[in-house]
């Protein structure tokens, strides 16, 4: 048995629907899904497919905050968010949002990030190492006297991702967190985001555009339209899937690239190849015209 | 056709202070037909320098003229004759009851009479596919439309230059390509002129035809996009990242010398099966 089916299931949903109270029609129509223990799903389709309404329920935003009509089995850690409250998921399940701006509030870095730790009553000592903590992971020690607002958005993307690690969740939900970042941030980003699952061994489910960012980490993507799950398999299937059917998302490049060609380069993982591999490779597309 | 000056502009938002300069010696030109991607990184001074155009802010130091007018004399309104923007989430300006009012009102300021109104109206709502929403309330419209009913407002205007603050922040690949086509169609009338602040370069390269760059405040570069693509200095420096759509471009233009626009119009053919 490999590791990957070894590996224990940690979100568990199975007919899940759900209606905003007033709303006409559901906006998740019957969703199974499952997430393993220490997996990268990356998460997209187009807006109002769902995918912010899904985070919403793995984080019991719904329905303790949003309410509506929710149906289905839901076990997130053995967690229900009919059951239990917003605190209790909170410690187990962490909510990045795409912008910083909206989830930082204090007047310094290091207040922001106690924040979360404070409301679970613990106590001082056990929040103090809490922050230190958080701050190393993130890397952001010099800035801990800093007021959020001072810091550039990459930076501030931190500083919401440490307040909610400091929570230490086992599950980590970003939704849409490059969107505010400029190209260079959202690279590192990226590679911090992979880097901090592997060291904390945590799993995590992206909300994003930008597969091309995020594709070499990535265990599945799951793609959802209209409310429902398109399809949910490994990277390469469902991508293949996707041109195949014209699903309008963002295919990364060099796969379109690759495919234009025919069946030549297959076998070779996309990211082995340079950007000049590839400037040959198009270069061959521009020429057959 | 209007013509922005920026003459040697410095910005504080410490007005008293006049430290702390959000943007430092500013000299630029937009000139009829000029399409300019204004490039930085985050918190580098770019949606401020937007505001200042539009008089928003008043420069600290320097002036910006709109063809003879000082932009911190004339009022936001004159101002508004000739360029227009659109902020960042722009869909939350709405106020009016209904699309039609929506999209009526920048005209009927203006002092239109009601049937050119009507027609006006009309004639952009349905090059936006808004035409069925008319009697709509804005509110009632899902993400998609709202966005485009918000553009819609502004290209009514027919405004001589087109601001635009990082408009596909948060776009699924749809309304991306939606936003290029819009752009496009606005461009095509001769001597219009856009300015679009943006992280997207991808998007950039699709519909700009000159860059500047601004760095912690100041213009560190500025220039055609192809010479943009050329400059390995600001890429290797860390001011600007490469995509891999960026670099790829960059690579087969300046060691291969194929046309920029044959390139760009390739690119745009292989993504276009998904469309």
């Amino acid at each position: 048995m490999s590791t990957e089916e070894s590996r224990k299931t940690i979100i568990r949903i199975r007919n899940l629907s759900f209606k905003y109270k007033n709303a006409e029609k559901n906006v998740l129509d019957t969703i199974n899904f499952d997430v393993k223990e220490g997996e990268f799903v990356l998460i997209t389709g187009p807006s109002g497919s769902g995918k912010s309404t899904l985070a919403r329920i793995l984080t019991g935003l719904i329905p303790n905050s949003y309410p509506g009509d929710l149906s289905g089995e839901i076990s997130i850690m053995s967690f229900d968010p009919r059951r239990n409250k917003i605190y209790e998921i909170a410690q187990n399940v962490g909510l990045v949002l795409q912008n910083p701006e909206n989830q930082l509030f204090a007047l310094t870095v290091e207040d922001d990030i106690a924040f979360g730790p404070e409301n679970l009553g613990l106590e001082r000592k056990e929040i103090k190492e809490r922050v230190e903590w958080s701050l190393s992971v993130v890397d952001l020690q010099k800035e801990r006297h800093k007021a959020p607002f001072e810091l550039s958005g990459g930076l501030q993307q931190k500083v919401a991702i440490a307040a909610v690690l400091a929570m230490k969740p086992k599950i980590l939900i970003l939704d849409e967190p490059t969107s505010y970042l400029d190209t260079l941030s959202a690279i590192k980003f990226a590679y911090f985001l992979n880097e901090l699952k592997r060291e904390l061994n945590l799993t995590i489910i992206l909300i994003e555009q930008k597969i091309d960012l995020f594709f070499k980490f990535l265990s599945r993507i799951v793609v959802m339209n209209e409310g429902k799950i398109l399809i949910d398999d490994e990277p390469d299937v469902v991508m293949n899937f996707c041109i195949r059917n014209k699903i309008p998302i963002n295919i990364p490049l060099q796969l379109l690239i690759i495919r234009t060609l025919g069946e030549t380069y297959d076998g070779k993982k996309l990211y082995d190849y340079q950007v000049d591999d590839y400037k040959m490779l198009f270069e061959k597309i521009i020429n057959d015209r | 056709m209007a013509k922005i000056s920026i003459e040697d502009v410095s910005f504080s938002y410490e007005q008293d202070k006049k430290n702390n300069f959000v943007l430092k010696d500013v000299s630029y030109s937009i000139l009829p037909g000029d399409s300019v991607l204004l490039l930085g990184p985050n918190g580098s001074g770019k949606t401020t320098l937007l505001k200042l155009i539009m008089g928003l802010l008043k420069p600290t130091k320097g002036k910006i003229r709109i063809d003879d007018a000082d932009t911190s004399k004339a009022s936001v309104f004159e101002i508004s004759k000739k360029v227009s923007m659109i902020f960042q989430n722009p869909e939350k300006q709405f106020f009016a009851e209904t699309v039609r009012e929506e999209l009526s009102f920048g005209l009927k300021n203006r002092g239109l009479r009601e049937e050119e109104i009507k027609k006006k109206v009309e004639e952009v709502a349905k090059k936006f596919g808004l035409f069925e929403y008319l009697d709509k309330s804005p509110f009632d419209l899902s993400g998609g439309e709202k966005r485009r009913l918000s553009i819609a407002s502004i290209i009514i205007l027919d405004p001589e230059v087109l601001i635009v603050d990082e408009p596909t922040a948060g776009l699924d690949f749809q309304y991306r390509n939606l936003m290029i086509s819009i752009i496009r169609g606005f461009l095509e009338t001769r001597n219009k002129s856009l300015v679009v602040a943006t992280h997207d370069i991808d998007f950039g390269l699709r519909i700009a035809n000159k860059a500047a760059v601004i760095n912690e405040g100041k213009l560190v570069w500025s220039g055609d996009v192809v010479s943009l693509l050329r400059e390995e200095e600001i890429f290797s420096k860390g001011i600007l990242a490469h995509t891999f759509t960026s670099s790829l471009i960059s690579r087969v233009i300046s060691q291969s010398n194929v046309d920029f626009q044959k390139v760009v119009k390739i690119l745009e053919e292989l993504t276009e099966g998904l469309m």
